[in-house]
């Protein structure tokens, strides 16, 4: 199964004026099962502004994250086994690399605070698991939906951490009966562009011109296809209504998969 | 307030619109409302920026600091349940407090509910003393500390 991938971060206008580093982070790629079925793995995080360290927090989520889900699978031998217990299981572990870098530098876990949204998507199956807020949105072939709706605490600038004592308490994990083909992953500073409030769905004039571009890329203009994403992103169309960090994953098989099914 | 300090916050008024104006963002976001005391009067209820026009404030009666507090923390309550009952993502409000004197009514239940509604984050509240203000009044009211209002330097 050939998953095409672009991903770009963007630091936001505010953090620049503020003479800071984009504190979001991402990784996403596909990886074999040991039986050799592919999967496409997502992760992204959004370090918080408020934590001295959020944006170290979101690296090290991340990088932890692919180290801990690469592993459950190759012990696991398949994806079938997923379960809700897993992902928890994967933030927790995720969480101890977050503890062991903060005791070892005589810090605090929350002063790598950073949010955790997470994607493993198999052959004919699919895992989603998210704390905080930013968002998963998944394309089916009928439309685009997010998997959770983002989580945020009174003001729409505070949310929950995957740092936080509680963190599980606001983990929230979804598999869906049947795999999406089509997965987009944003941190927050996307989240007026990308979602429909008053009806918490999924914006598709955002999506849809995207991912057209994206289906039948040659699998080598992904690169290209990353930086105009960047480009994009750090656009005054995109800055006029966010001065936060903004990150977004694409990724789509559904032209190898219509290939497949047509041969 | 009187003479060089109302004209002083006239001034600031004017320019608190020019640099929200200059700040695309901040204009689709923020909304403005002013209260004066002596006696309390809500001189602009909340309006987005791009519809705030700085009203020209005039001096004078006595200084019922207590009572303006109150006011402006149900007024931001009531805007809550407004933003709420319409789905409307908002953010920590913050009231700004500016005098050249001391209160002339009851203010110390008024402190009470800023402690109160700091520590629940509520809101933010800043105390901003102009001219000969009592200041060490002003740090019974405020949580954070007070500020000092300077004089816009003109070169």
């Amino acid at each position: 199964m050939i998953w095409r991938i672009v991903q770009a971060s963007s630091t936001g206008t505010s953090h620049i004026d503020h003479g800071e580093v984009c504190q979001d982070e991402c990784l996403a790629g596909v990886f074999d099962t040991p039986d050799g079925e592919a999967y496409f793995l997502g992760l992204v995080s959004d370090g918080a502004g408020s934590a001295p360290h959020g944006g170290r927090g979101a690296s090290i989520v991340c990088e932890a994250g692919s180290v801990v889900i690469e592993q459950w699978v190759r012990e696991s031998a398949s994806l079938s086994e997923l379960t809700r217990e897993a992902m928890a299981s994967w933030v927790v572990a995720i969480r101890q690399c977050i503890c062991r870098t903060a005791e070892a530098e005589g810090l605090a876990s929350r002063d790598f605070a950073c949010t955790l949204l997470g994607a493993v998507v198999g052959t004919n199956t699919a895992a989603f698991f998210q704390v905080g807020d930013g968002a998963i949105v998944i394309g089916d072939g009928d439309g685009f939906a997010p998997v959770f709706w983002p989580e945020t605490g009174e003001y729409a600038n505070m949310t929950y951490f995957v740092t936080d004592e509680d963190a599980l308490g606001h983990l929230r994990v979804e598999i869906p009966p049947s795999p999406p083909d089509e997965v987009a992953m944003f941190s927050d500073g996307l989240q007026r562009l990308a979602l429909v409030y008053e009806s918490q769905t999924a914006y598709t004039p955002f999506f849809e011109p995207m991912f057209r571009t994206i289906r039948k890329a040659d699998l080598a203009a992904c690169d290209t296809l990353s930086d105009q994403l960047a480009h994009f992103l750090n656009s005054l169309k995109v800055n006029e209504r966010t001065d936060d960090d903004k990150t977004l994953v694409l990724a789509t098989r559904r032209y190898d998969r219509e290939a497949q099914r047509q041969a | 307030m009187a003479g060089a300090p109302i004209s002083e916050l006239n001034a600031g008024l004017v320019t608190f619109k020019d640099e929200l104006a200059a700040d695309s963002l901040a204009m689709k976001r923020v909304e403005v409302a002013v209260i004066t005391f002596g006696p309390v009067k809500v001189e602009s209820g909340f309006h987005t920026a791009p519809n705030f026009f700085p009203p020209h404030l005039q001096g004078g009666g006595d200084t019922p600091i207590g009572a303006a507090i109150k006011q402006g923390l149900n007024m931001i309550k009531q805007r809550k349940e407004e933003y709420r009952a319409n789905g409307i993502a908002y953010y920590r409000p913050w009231i700004f407090l500016f005098t050249d004197g001391a209160p002339t009514d009851e203010w110390q239940s008024a402190a009470a509910l800023v402690r109160e509604g700091e520590t629940n984050r509520s809101f933010a509240f800043f105390a901003v003393g102009v001219q000969d203000a009592n200041m060490n009044f002003l740090k019974q009211i405020a949580v954070r500390e007070p500020l000092k209002a300077s004089r816009s330097q003109v070169p």
